[in-house]
């Protein structure tokens, strides 16, 4: 019993004194990307030939195909189309840069991901 | 021991496949039942022009029987097994709602297991392969705008109790001692429960529909989304059938890391239920004691992942990101410094006679009653059966490291938390061993599997926190999705044990009996996505068109 006791003092004056173990709403925002997270995917546009990989490969597809404008390719000059994303869909998980053969998606870690509101709204 | 294999079930030329005509089929299954007492599911398959019902039997010791029966598509029907295996009836029922098939003699007829009783009645089945993904988002949609929800006065099994002195007292789907939406028609004798049936299927998704129209690398990120919990083993147990079917071995350390991850998500789940037993028995401090102390191991999951919840770590043959030998060293000082942590916790609080009191003796059972329903995981091995997948079936690189398998000596909510405890202490060893065994090598593939599938079947079981896990699939040439993906959840089977449980307790004991079989509604329902933002009540079974495209890469 005594021992008992003993702990739980020991644990209230421990629990005094440690940070909480929660975060403060104000840490989370900036925490939103450690080390090891995946960020978001962008496009860089002059490096997309168009291929659609990623959009096929997409697993919440989040990724569709719009017009791209005219490319130089081989020497030709086509039409092609390149991927847009829809952030509301994605989950982060990096596959379609993993997945670009030319490197086109960079994954960015310096904005905030998309995060979808009550109103259906994102942001 | 025999590990299975089971790549294409019908070649293996063992007796581990039994085909049957319908006829045949109840000699079968007792003849069957004596030797091989587990039911691990029955796997419907709507293929060339019929149905077939794969009934998969463990001996529980790790040897597989299957048994088929093929019946027409049209007005299927076959003898309901449940009169001499209790459990089997959620899963006539799952078939039942999925497939159509009708099972004579079946204890509960009419009710419904998993679709909303809004479904219309001669509506096809959703799980049909002539059923579309459009003409089901149709049938939904059409149900739900027709008529208020009629979920919310579920048809179960409780008009048999129409007995004056029995009251039937709904539970659920939303109530103060539930987390999850789920329904039980509790038939009360005064305070006692006289039975209890459940009712499942509000956070249904579709998940095994939706996994036959996308690729087989895209399936993988969907059936991690079953469960928020063992997500992990969800997309392990899918990617060890895919390797299977396709004859693709990944490298031994990548099945290192994987068991790795798959431990550390053991230690995070089971800390998490010890916390909750506390939560549900009234001892709030020892819930916020466990579930600070498992922040470290999310944390560590974290490191390692880069996600704290759907890891995203796996792929189909390897992992998706190597894991440095300093984060190796993290872990172990970490998971040193978590076994402190969880020792000084539970040696505290499961010797704390209010807790005690509260728990012991509570929700009991024993292990033929186990059997019978076909319970998994701590469940079972609380009552004294030693079933567990990581020995009986080594995957992983479990057959490599030695651990104990935990049992208890009966079955209650006390020693099933005892089980818990003593699992995840026998998990940080295993971590142990991984690290030090580990292999050098690259576990991620060179390019990732984009590729389709081939004739074929296979099977693969694992043993995620919460019991036995099975994946089926069925593949054919040519196509890139797989033909069927069925997945058994370890709560279904442990709801059919925890609704036996419940009689002969009373009405407040309920949530603590509940908690007992670690329940996850949400992936035993699995399977509708929600879309039409403006329109919150519009059903969709989807691939939405693409919607009007906001311009540009950037956000
Ligand atoms: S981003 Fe890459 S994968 Fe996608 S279309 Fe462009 S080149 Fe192909
Ligand atoms: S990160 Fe994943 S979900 Fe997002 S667009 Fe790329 S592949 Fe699709």
């Amino acid at each position: 019993m005594r021992r008992r006791y003993g702990n739980m003092v020991l644990e209230a004056i421990r629990s005094l004194l440690r940070k909480p173990e929660t975060l403060p709403s104000k840490e989370i925002e900036r925490k939103i990307f450690t080390e090891e997270s995946r960020g978001i995917p962008t496009l860089i546009a002059d490096k997309c030939i168009g291929c659609s990989l990623c959009a096929m490969t997409c697993p919440s597809q989040a990724i569709t195909m719009i017009p791209g404008g005219k490319r130089s390719i081989g020497g030709r000059v086509i039409e092609i189309k390149i991927p847009s994303f829809d952030y509301s869909k994605c989950i982060y998980c990096e596959l379609c840069a993993q997945i670009c053969k030319q490197n086109a998606i960079e994954i960015r870690k310096d904005q905030d991901p998309i995060i979808i509101m009550k109103n259906g709204e994102s942001r | 021991m025999k590990v299975m294999g089971a790549v294409d079930l019908r070649r293996d030329k063992d007796s581990s496949v039994v085909l049957v005509s319908p006829d045949s089929f109840p000699e079968a299954i007792k003849a069957t039942i004596p030797s091989y007492p587990h039911l691990i599911t029955i796997t419907a398959v709507h293929i060339d022009g019929g149905i077939e019902l794969i009934y998969s039997f463990d001996n529980l010791r790790g040897e597989m029987r299957n048994i088929i029966v093929r019946l027409p598509e049209k007005e299927a029907s076959i003898q309901s097994i449940s009169s001499y295996l209790k459990g089997s009836y959620i899963y006539e029922m799952e078939v039942r709602d999925l497939f159509g098939v009708n099972f004579l003699g079946h204890p509960i007829p009419s009710a419904r297991l998993l679709l909303p009783d809004s479904y219309p009645t001669n509506a096809p089945p959703p799980l049909l392969k002539t059923v579309s993904l459009e003409q089901l988002s149709r049938i939904l949609d059409e149900a739900q705008r027709q008529e208020p929800p009629t979920m919310l006065t579920p048809v179960t099994g409780s008009s048999r109790y129409s007995v004056e002195s029995l009251v039937i007292l709904p539970f659920g789907p939303y109530h103060p001692a539930l987390k999850e939406p789920e329904h039980f028609a509790i038939a009360l004798e005064g305070e006692r429960i006289v039975e209890a049936m459940p009712r499942i299927g509000y956070v249904h998704r579709g998940i095994e529909k939706l996994a036959e129209n996308r690729t087989y690398l895209q399936v993988l990120f969907l059936v991690e989304r079953v469960c928020g919990i063992c997500s992990f083993h969800h997309s392990w147990t899918y990617t060890m059938a895919v390797e299977k079917l396709l004859g693709i071995t990944p490298s031994k350390r990548a099945e290192y890391l994987r068991t790795l991850v798959a431990e550390l998500e053991r230690i995070h789940s089971h800390t998490l239920w010890i916390g909750l037993l506390g939560y549900w028995s009234g001892f709030d401090t020892m819930f916020m004691w466990l579930w600070s102390a498992r922040e470290r191991i999310m944390k560590l999951l974290e490191m390692i992942a880069g996600n704290r919840v759907n890891k995203s770590f796996i792929t189909i043959g390897g992992v998706r990101r190597d894991v440095s030998d300093e984060k190796l060293k993290i872990i172990l000082r970490e998971i040193a410094e978590f076994e402190r942590e969880f020792r000084k916790i539970t040696d505290e609080v499961m010797s704390y006679d209010p807790l005690i009191e509260r728990v012991r003796g509570i929700g009991s059972y024993n292990a033929e009653t186990a059997i019978l329903s076909g319970a998994v995981g701590p469940v079972l091995r609380a009552a004294g059966i030693p079933y567990d997948i990581r020995k009986i079936e080594p995957y992983g690189a479990y057959p490599e490291i030695s651990f104990n398998v935990i049992t208890g000596s009966r079955g209650d909510v006390l020693s099933i938390a005892d089980v818990r405890v003593r699992e995840t202490f026998e998990s940080i060893e295993i971590i142990r061993q991984v690290i030090e065994k580990i292999p050098s090598g690259n576990p991620v593939p060179p390019t990732f599997f984009t590729g389709g599938g081939r004739d074929g079947e296979a099977i693969a079981r694992t043993e995620p926190p919460r019991g036995e896990l099975y994946y089926y699939i069925r593949g054919r040439t040519g196509m890139k999705t797989p033909y069927r993906v069925k997945i058994r959840t370890p709560t279904l089977p442990n709801l059919v044990l925890a609704s036996e449980a419940l009689k002969g307790y009373t009405l407040s004991d309920i949530p603590l009996i509940l908690t007992m079989i670690d329940p996850c509604f949400s992936c035993e329902d699995r399977a509708i996505v929600y879309v039409g933002r403006r329109d919150p009540f519009i059903v969709k079974l989807h691939r939405t068109p693409p919607r009007e495209i906001s311009g540009g890469c950037t956000l």
